[in-house]
């Protein structure tokens, strides 16, 4: 078929894109987690100025991504360059961080964390060594969705001149070829679906099985 | 339960919904030709409505439907629509059993590719002026189609052809390490004729050794002209006919030569752009349709689809 | 940038567009609604409960696909154009709309289920008096969930010729003009929210309290 035409002849060109596609999310997926995790961390005992956050967010994420990214390149600091994709990204991924890290955090146990003041803990080593550790299932759910999130959003920068993926696609529809498309199209579902079941795997292997039980008991 | 107010509210709802949609279905004249047409086309002084004029007809607002340009050519394909605008060397005209409508009254200004690049990075490497310029003279408008046409319709990459293009008339350097000094971005738009003429310089420079970040398929006229500006990139093909019309909102100038001059001279002079040398081949503006809807109207010029219309309005 | 193309695009252009978007959305989600309502009922009965963890993981791994990938892959099958591109956007907003179902139907309290059966009411009055009325409130979310999705897919749309405000927002990008691209995305989200709020209004007014 055309499309298995198109793949092997041009697989070293679509191995490029793909790496281009991954460095893309790499690089905003760790900028996202540290400034994301930073912020539910502090906002974490301060209802208000959470929900003025996490308004903010979803007021972000009701804009389409497209015009996010069109928006950014006309303001000079940002222009054409992969730097405002980087910032688009990290912008969409506020919400699935921050209101998993918020409301993890927020749902550990009180009696634990009492009994960790008791035994005189400082606040520091309960968050550190209680707090995050209990609420890590849930920041890799957000982390899940972010991630897969990204890598259709990603998807989009093409529009503004990033060299990923996207191209295959936004390509193949500007110059009738559908085998390009195609092609694009399962590229990028291959990628989004392996990040989601990779990230899945993860989590299984790195947070502690007691907590997946009870996170399986609870039905999500 | 759901009680009788609730059922209401939902009735209304869908009827309202409804209404939207078939709002939109069923409007225009039957067998009022439709058009497509890319905005940048219909907003331009020179564009659509411009033709309309010199040639006195109306396709009518309500029949013209704005796409990308490289979706008309599938438009009329599927038979989305009856009349498209389009480039006069796409390959997709010839792959698709389309024509081009003659343009009989002149309409379309001259449309000739040069390398426009920022006077800066030539200074910073005079020499590319004579490389660069060995491309132009051998872009005539047999080959630049031929090579379109390479893409489109052999499907073969732009990369690809641009290599063997140059392989053919042995332009290629064999500079093995990277020279210092800045990277000269190489833009281009997104459609097959500017992705062969990016790829050009691209590979020819890179040939020679020269720091380039490839950035074609970048985006529109607008997107480049401030892609220059500001510095992203420093050298894309442009066409004479779109600078003079669209960025200088001058006159259409139907001669390569005198449109050449003028916009070389402006560019240099309030932008700092160097034009290099044009391609005799030229990309112009065409009107396209079926080439069988076009024989069952009797239509093969422009002048022809004018008094058709005319014709089917009284 | 100035507020008078600001205007000027939201007098001129918008209000076509506006009436092509929303014809994009509604035909989508109600396609969408039509087609994932029963077949999220007919997956919730009994004799589908073996095989439903497997499908409600199709339905999360399909959920990853990201939509423009939806949109492009029927360009070759369908061709450009409207129509087209309602298919694609349809078949996008089913999944929330079938999870949510499944979800709904499938929490429900039991007793009251077994009560009613107990009573004697037939297997499709459960359904439609009992069922339905309780899983409302989330398979409601789900279309919410499924509408905002479909305004901001909508968008994408345009790439396949389906117009909309996806044409204002690339047309301002292609064109470099950003009133359009303001405009238009200003617009789309004013769209994805009033939606929500009117479903979360409906979904309100329906929820069933059992006393």
């Amino acid at each position: 078929m055309d499309t298995i035409e198109y793949f092997i002849d041009n697989s070293s060109h679509i191995a490029d894109l793909t790496i281009q596609h991954l460095i893309l999310i790499g690089i905003a997926i760790i900028l996202a987690l540290i400034i994301w995790v930073s912020v539910g961390v502090a906002i974490r005992n301060k209802d208000k100025t959470a929900n003025t956050i996490l308004s903010i967010g979803s007021l972000f994420m009701s804009i389409p991504s497209v015009a996010l990214y069109g928006i950014l390149v006309t303001i000079p600091f940002f222009g054409l360059r992969t730097r405002s994709a980087v910032f688009g990204l990290i912008l969409y991924s506020m919400i699935p961080i921050v209101r998993n890290v918020y409301t993890a955090l927020n749902e550990v146990d009180p009696s634990i964390i009492e009994a960790a003041k008791g035994m005189g803990m400082s606040e520091k080593q309960i968050l550190k060594e209680i707090q995050l550790p209990l609420a890590l299932p849930v920041i890799f759910a957000g982390v899940r969705v972010a991630l897969v999130m990204m890598v259709g959003i990603a998807t989009l920068a093409v529009f503004i001149g990033e060299q990923n993926l996207g191209q295959l696609i936004q390509q193949g529809i500007s110059r009738t070829r559908n085998d390009m498309v195609i092609t694009g199209a399962i590229m990028v579902s291959i990628i989004a679906i392996g990040v989601d079941l990779l990230i899945g795997y993860l989590k299984k292997k790195i947070v502690s099985p007691g907590l997946l039980f009870n996170e399986n008991q609870e039905g999500r | 339960m759901i009680n009788i107010s609730k059922k209401i509210t939902i009735l209304t709802i869908l009827i309202i919904s409804f209404a939207i949609i078939f709002t939109g279905c069923g409007n225009g004249q039957e067998d009022m030709l439709e058009l497509a047409a890319s905005i940048e086309f219909l907003e331009r002084d020179d564009g659509i409505h411009a033709l309309e004029e010199e040639y006195g007809f109306e396709f009518g607002d309500d029949n013209i439907q704005t796409m990308e340009v490289g979706l008309s050519y599938s438009s009329l394909d599927e038979e989305e629509v009856d009349v498209a605008m389009g480039f006069a060397t796409d390959g997709r005209i010839p792959a698709f059993d389309l024509v081009i409508l003659e343009d009989d009254k002149n309409f379309f200004p001259v449309y000739n590719p040069a390398p426009t690049i920022n006077n800066e990075i030539l200074e910073e490497y005079p020499e590319l002026e004579e490389i660069i310029n060995q491309l132009p003279p051998l872009l005539d408008e047999e080959k630049l189609p031929q090579l379109n046409q390479e893409v489109d319709i052999e499907e073969r990459e732009p990369v690809d052809v641009a290599r063997e293009f140059l392989e053919e008339n042995e332009l290629l350097g064999d500079y093995e390490d990277e020279r210092d000094g800045p990277t000269i971005g190489i833009g281009s738009k997104a459609w097959t004729e500017q992705l062969i003429l990016g790829n050009l310089l691209v590979e020819l420079l890179e040939s020679h050794g020269y720091p380039v970040d490839d950035r074609t398929g970048l985006g529109e006229t607008p997107v480049l002209r401030n892609a220059m500006e500001s510095g992203e990139i420093d050298l894309y093909w442009e066409y004479t006919g779109t600078v003079l019309m669209t960025v200088m909102e001058d006159e259409e100038i139907t001669e390569a030569e005198e449109a050449y001059q003028r916009v070389k001279d402006w560019d240099e002079a309030e932008n700092d752009i160097i034009w290099l040398d044009y391609a005799s081949a030229n990309n112009t503006w065409t009107l396209m349709m079926l080439e069988e809807k076009a024989e069952e109207l009797g239509i093969e010029s422009i002048s022809d689809l004018a008094d058709h219309i005319n014709e089917l309005r009284n | 940038m100035t507020l008078q193309e600001i205007i000027d695009t939201l007098i001129n252009n918008a209000p076509s567009l506006v009436v092509e978007h929303l014809q994009l959305v509604f035909l989508s989600v109600g396609l969408a609604v039509l087609i994932a309502l029963p077949l999220g009922i007919l997956l919730s009965r009994e004799k589908f409960k073996p095989y439903l963890p497997t499908i409600i993981s199709f339905f999360n791994i399909a959920q990853g696909v990201p939509s423009l990938a939806v949109i492009a892959i029927f360009m070759p099958i369908l061709g450009i154009g409207f129509t087209s591109a309602v298919v694609a956007l349809t078949i996008y907003a089913l999944l929330p709309i079938i999870r949510n179902t499944l979800a709904g139907l499938g929490n429900l309290d039991q007793d009251i289920i077994e009560a009613a059966k107990g009573m004697g009411m037939p297997a499709g009055k459960v359904l439609l008096k009992i069922e339905l009325p309780l899983a409302l409130p989330v398979i409601i979310a789900g279309i919410q969930t499924a509408t905002v999705v479909t305004v901001g897919t909508a968008i994408l749309a345009d790439l396949i010729g389906a117009g909309g405000l996806g044409r204002m927002i690339f047309a301002g990008i292609s064109m470099f003009e950003p009133a359009r691209i303001l405009v238009g995305s200003l617009l789309s989200a004013i769209i994805a929210i009033s939606l929500d709020q009117a479903l979360k209004y409906i979904k309100t007014k329906l929820t069933v309290q059992f006393q």
